[in-house]
């Protein structure tokens, strides 16, 4: 659930990017991290064994004006997606606000791309919730790569529940749809928050609205 | 010497003493109101302190006979036993309460069977009991069920002597310790009555219906359902007692009785010796309860058991070609089949709702003899054989059933032994010819689709390899299961096997709202030529609607490529990064590239170079002698790269050597190092980005091969 501080006029959302081992759920991050302005991000944490391999997770502070009045914090998070790190899955996944799955698209990793995301069905029941209540958006990395399964069939697997989400072709290592995934899960959480600002309540809750774009700066990273 | 309090204590004694005087005396004062304590302070259990409660020592076994042996024989009450509940106690049942509650006040109740004492006497040695003159032998005793049933088996039931002991005590002339190992003979016939007289709990709740999928055993149980007469319905063990419903009025409050309950009665149908018969009147079929069924051929809802981690997906709405179409079957021999045979047990009243099955489609003859399916027994084989030759009336539906047609998907032999481990080949796979193909039946296949990993077993594997080949494989024991590679399993599908659901809701999106990513996500969409977004819903092939033959089906899955799913559109085909760069769909390569660049205004001619100088292809102009340069200029950008760092001008990007006769720009990622030769004295400013790209990409190509 989204952390509103009213004190500091502070919305925090909270994103975690979930998959399989090796999916590119990291890479995800530092190409974020590489191409926002570092004016509006934190540094990128990462704790990685000497193989390179996410140890406990990335984390990655956003910060923007989307909602009048206060400064909306999206807190980008990975996960280890070695099996044998589902206690720091479990512990990464508390409070989430929104998940984008990142699926690997290579033929031998469907199983763990399946298994991946029971997993993370299985993870938030543990928090007593549905994944069909969370926002989340499925990626589908990799496609620069020759050997990878057909779109359809990722759908079949991964997107053939009652509710169809929305689904992304992405290249992670060169950004490709990296931010297209990255926008529709935000997208779907500020409606989300606006839907249940809606509802009366006693404290005045914040209104999200659409903003200008934020005007690229010179000399920001490539 | 003064004792504090003892006047309170004289004056409660003498109080209790000639309390029933004065109450008699005294008129009587109105009773104070009980104090009404919020429902949420109260207990979930409330003890009435003028309520009795007495009850007398109870034995477990006799508790436990009252509620399930017995049924209407209840032995005489051996002392008062009154238990007052609440209205609310009444009505309330256990769904109401919470769990814990619920699963506190659940009878937990051990099976027992009655027996005469008189059966249980004579095996008893002498000089244990009291003389049988003085024992009343028709009363019960009641013995564990699970102690008793131990030697069913073997027609010999027995029971332990301290277990009599504990029942009748007051028999037996000398203590007999529980240790004690004697073991008295039963009657069979007797246990075997009591067995037969237990009936099920009355408060059981029907469990979720599972409607009836198409397995490999859906065939062989319905032969076997033909051969014995019975049906895949599920065992009704007790008629559901009649519910009288009546309005709530006072008079039928005050006139209401108790029901009846419903006569238990064993109904081990459709077994012969339940025959109604027994009874002298004929029973009436309950109304069935209607099944929810799956999306599996009806409109019902699917199940939420996606991703095909947790089974399939969803099952495929459609009729797939290769699912068995149960029009096929004659309607007379399904008539013949769903009417009860002369003999049997079934009730002559209409059928209850039946799950639909699939059947198979038809085939000829020929095919018709039941090959060595993998799951087909020897004695599945043997009774379709049997049954096939047996001139009876099941006779017809058996050997339509055994028509039926298993559509099987052909794979290529030969990457399957090359990805089994070592200890499974016997020989070479290598001798295999590329173009052997090894066929499976496509009901072992579809259930693992969504998994994502596609197994067959060793067995399995190995009764369906050609005989040339089986030699190359040895199943063993413990073998493990052989993988088929996804990748030819879904080219050899059917179109419409990976069929999304219809019932799909899509995803609130939101879409009004800018994100701080919204402008990224737009830029990068932009640079690399591809829409940001999401992948549309896949379409499948269109439906037919009528199965064709299953030969030429097969072979039109197998061989037509343009059904396979990889084909299928998903969009256009996607670009690599390179592509995108370059803005081509040519299959590239590094001399490709340098053709495509020459092409990019500004560039008369380039050079890829690798970081230590070597040259990976080039148009570069001899006549200029830049071969020296360009292997100079990795080092040379890395040392301007390094040099860099302690500016503020930022990321290098490229390095331009202005000359009199020329101009070449340098530009280098990681390992890899493009020079381009001015066709005027400066590049474009999109020109350069472009390179930068280029360079980018060829950088992952060539230096990070994957």
């Amino acid at each position: 659930m989204s952390i509103i501080n009213y004190a500091s006029r502070e919305i925090q959302f909270k994103i975690v990017y979930y998959g399989p081992a090796l999916c590119g759920k990291t890479t995800n991050l530092g190409y974020i991290h590489k191409r926002i302005n570092p004016e509006n991000r934190g540094d990128l944490v990462s704790l990685a064994t000497a193989s390179d391999r996410t140890l406990f997770f990335d984390f990655l502070p956003l910060n923007a004006v989307v909602i009048k009045g206060f400064v909306t914090k999206f807190q980008l998070y990975t996960v280890p997606g070695q099996v044998i790190y589902n206690a720091t899955r479990q512990l990464v996944l508390r409070s989430v606000d929104g998940v984008i799955f990142v699926a690997d698209s290579q033929w031998e990793k469907m199983e763990e791309n399946v298994e991946s995301f029971k997993n993370l069905e299985d993870n938030l029941a543990k928090q007593n919730i549905s994944i069909d209540e969370i926002p989340y958006v499925l990626q589908y990395n990799k496609r620069d790569l020759e050997n990878v399964a057909p779109v359809n069939y990722l759908e079949y697997v991964l997107n053939n529940r009652k509710k169809r989400v929305q689904s992304f072709e992405v290249v992670s290592s060169t950004g490709q749809n990296v931010f297209a995934s990255l926008n529709a899960v935000s997208q779907i959480l500020l409606h989300k928050f606006s839907k249940q600002s809606d509802t009366p309540k006693t404290a005045p809750t914040p209104v999200a609205i659409p903003v200008e774009p934020p005007v690229r700066k010179e000399g920001a990273a490539v | 010497m003064t004792i504090p309090f003892l006047s309170y204590f004289k004056r409660g004694k003498g109080k209790g003493n000639g309390a029933v005087k004065e109450k008699a005396a005294s008129p009587a004062k109105p009773a104070l109101p009980p104090l009404e304590k919020p429902s949420s302070e109260r207990f979930s259990k409330t003890v009435m302190p003028n309520a009795t409660r007495t009850l007398a020592p109870q034995d477990p076994f006799e508790m436990a006979a009252r509620s399930t042996a017995l049924g209407g024989q209840m032995p005489a009450a051996t002392g008062p036993r009154t238990i007052s509940l609440g209205p609310s106690a009444m009505t309330m049942s256990a769904h109401h309460l919470p769990p814990a509650v619920a699963l506190a006040l659940e009878p937990t109740v051990e099976r027992v069977i009655s027996l005469e004492l008189i059966d249980v006497l004579t095996e008893i040695p002498p000089g244990y009991v009291k003389p049988t003159e003085s024992i009343d032998t028709s009363r019960r005793v009641l013995l564990k069920a699970s102690e008793v049933e131990k030697g069913m088996a073997s027609g010999k039931p027995t029971v332990s002597l301290a277990t009599v002991y504990q029942q009748v005590p007051e028999i037996f002339i000398r203590r007999v310790e529980n240790a004690d190992a004697l073991q008295l003979n039963l009657p069979f016939n007797k246990v075997l009555e009591g067995f037969a007289n237990m009936h099920v709990r009355a408060d059981q709740e029907r469990a979720a219906a599972v409607p009836q999928v198409e397995t490999p055993f859906l065939k062989v149980t319905l032969e076997d359902n033909e051969k014995f007469g019975t049906t895949t319905e599920p065992l009704e063990t007790t008629e559901m007692p009649p519910v009288r419903i009546e309005p709530a009025t006072a008079e039928a409050l005050a006139a209401a009785e108790p029901e009846v309950a419903a006569e238990a009665r064993l109904k081990m149908w459709p077994s012969p010796s339940a025959s109604p018969s027994t009874n002298g009147k004929t029973p009436q079929t309950p109304a069935r309860i209607p099944f929810k069924l799956s999306p599996n051929g009806t409109d019902g809802p699917a199940p939420e058991s996606v991703p095909a981690s947790s089974g399939p997906s969803v099952p495929n709405l459609l009729p797939s070609p290769l699912a068995p179409v149960a029009g096929r079957i004659d309607d007379s021999s399904r008539d013949e089949a769903s009417s009860p045979k002369p003999g049997s047990a079934l009730p002559a009243t209409t059928p209850p709702v039946r799950i639909p099955f699939k059947m198979a489609a038809l085939v000829t003859d020929e095919e018709a003899k039941p090959k060595q399916e993998p799951w087909l027994t020897k004695e599945s084989l043997a009774v379709a054989s049997d049954v096939a030759q047996a001139p009876n009336v099941a006779s017809t539906v058996v050997s339509e059933t055994a028509r039926v047609a298993e559509v099987k998907i052909a794979l290529p032999l030969l990457p399957i032994l090359k990805s089994l481990p070592p200890m499974q080949l016997t020989g070479d796979p290598s001798c295999v010819p590329p173009d052997v193909r090894i066929e499976f039946p496509f009901a072992l296949i579809e259930p693992q689709l969504a998994s994502g990993r596609i197994s067959v077993t060793a067995k399995v594997f190995e009764v369906s390899l050609s005989a040339s080949f089986r030699g190359l494989f040895q199943a063993g024991p413990g073998a493990v299961d052989v993988a088929l590679p996804l990748q030819e399993v879904l080219k050899n599908l059917p179109a419409t096997s990976l069929r999304m659901r219809d019932d799909q809701e899509e995803q609130d999106a939101g879409q009004n709202f800018a994100t701080p990513f919204s402008a990224k996500a737009e830029e990068d969409a932009k640079r690399f030529n591809v829409p940001a977004a999401p992948v549309p819903k896949p379409v499948a092939a269109p439906v037919e609607t009528k199965s064709a033959d299953r030969a030429a089906t097969t072979e039109e899955k197998t061989t037509d490529p343009a059904t396979s799913p990889e084909d299928q559109p998903s969009g256009r085909p996607l670009r690599t990064p390179l592509q995108v760069a370059l803005d081509t769909d040519e299959k590239l390569d590094a001399k490709g590239v340098v053709a495509l660049v020459n092409k990019i205004p500004g560039v008369k001619a380039c050079s890829i170079l690798f970081g230590d100088g070597l040259s990976l292809a080039g148009s570069l102009p001899e006549d200029l002698e830049t071969e020296g340069l360009c292997a100079m200029a990795p080092s040379l950008l890395q040392r301007v790269e390094n040099h860099l760092v302690d500016t503020k001008l930022g990321q290098l990007r490229g390095m331009t050597l202005s000359c009199l006769k020329g101009a070449i720009t340098f530009y280098m990622h990681e390992n890899l190092c493009l020079a381009a030769l001015h066709a005027d004295l400066d590049l474009p400013g999109e020109t350069r980005e472009k390179l930068s790209r280029v360079v980018h990409e060829l950088s992952r190509k060539y230096s990070h091969p994957v």
